[in-house]
């Protein structure tokens, strides 16, 4: 007798679809994690690598260049771990949502990087308030109250860029009479909260999402 | 007088299947085949069932060198499993 050929009654019906149902949310939700963590710790080593080059003064085209390897190593990562996932993922409508999602953002942050350099506007700002909205939205559409919160918290602390830029403007001058060498390493720590937002919002939750994967998998 | 089950769908390995598509936008053949634990065969004759019966459509294409067969449900095919879980209702009730 084949699976097709087997007496079906209204109770097996009903287990099936939800069996079914169920197993299938459970493998949308198992990859996300890693995205985010591909790009969170992409942010926060060249960001850190950014705060010491500009400290010590490297060369400026490194230092400049340097941001770039962000979108390329999150770039070419993206395109890698999308080809090397081994597990045939059903594709769902949340997983396309979120492409959208960060499409329609990632797109954004090009126009904004362009208009942030024509403008002279902080770049590190826009971008944590870009990705936070991005990510608040991600959690959102995948019900993940951590990446929703996480995202929020990024949103939030953007708003730490113009009030340091306000405190260096108001105390400028004092940091530089008591700080002398220093100074320049008070006024790049806004690197370091970029590092630090990026930990927040992306490599945090992205462990906690990867770390949930990997239980259910193994459930 | 309750309505018969659509016969179709009231199969065990196709009502998986459909299960399974209802909730994605599309799935392929490997992930339906682990799903359900049915064999390459059965589920292949299953799938051609409900392409023939217009409840689903299938695309074959290559994913890297290595075919790939992927499975989406249609409108007709969404319409069967909501009537299907409707008259599964009324049976329960009795």
């Amino acid at each position: 007798m084949t699976h097709d050929e087997k007496q079906l009654d209204e109770h097996r019906s009903i287990e099936i679809i939800s069996k079914m149902i169920a197993d299938t949310s459970a493998h949308i939700d198992s990859e996300s994690g890693k995205h985010f963590l591909l790009w969170g710790y992409t942010t926060v080593i060249v960001s850190l690598f950014e705060y010491v080059a500009q400290v010590c003064h490297l060369p400026m085209p490194l230092c400049l260049w340097a941001w770039f390897l962000i979108p390329a190593v999150g770039g070419i990562g993206t395109i890698i771990l999308n080809r090397c996932s081994t597990t045939s993922r059903p594709k769902s409508y949340v997983d396309r949502s979120i492409s959208a999602v960060w499409m329609v953002f990632g797109l954004s942050f090009g126009m904004v990087f362009i208009a942030a350099i024509v403008y002279h506007a902080s770049i590190l700002f826009l971008t944590a308030l870009l990705m936070g909205m991005a990510t608040v939205i991600t959690g959102k559409i995948c019900r993940h109250k951590v990446l929703a919160w996480a995202g929020k918290a990024g949103v939030i602390l953007s708003l730490a860029f113009p009030l340091f830029h306000l405190w260096i403007r108001e105390n400028g001058a004092a940091l530089r009479d008591s700080c002398g060498d220093c100074f320049e390493a008070v006024v790049y720590s806004e690197i370091i909260i970029f590092a630090v937002i990026f930990i927040i919002m992306m490599v945090i939750p992205g462990h906690i999402l990867h770390n949930r994967s990997k239980h259910l998998k193994n459930a | 007088m309750l309505k018969p089950l659509d016969p179709l769908l009231h199969s065990e390995l196709r009502l998986a299947i459909v299960s399974i598509l209802i909730g994605v936008e599309e799935a392929d053949f490997v992930y339906i085949r682990t799903e359900t634990g049915a064999t390459a065969g059965n589920l292949s004759v299953q799938i051609d069932k409900l392409q023939k019966a217009g409840y689903i459509e299938v695309e074959k294409g290559f994913r890297g060198k290595m075919p790939r067969t992927v499975c989406r449900i249609t409108h007709s095919g969404r319409e069967a499993f909501a009537q299907y879980v409707e008259t599964l209702k009324e049976y329960l009730k009795m």
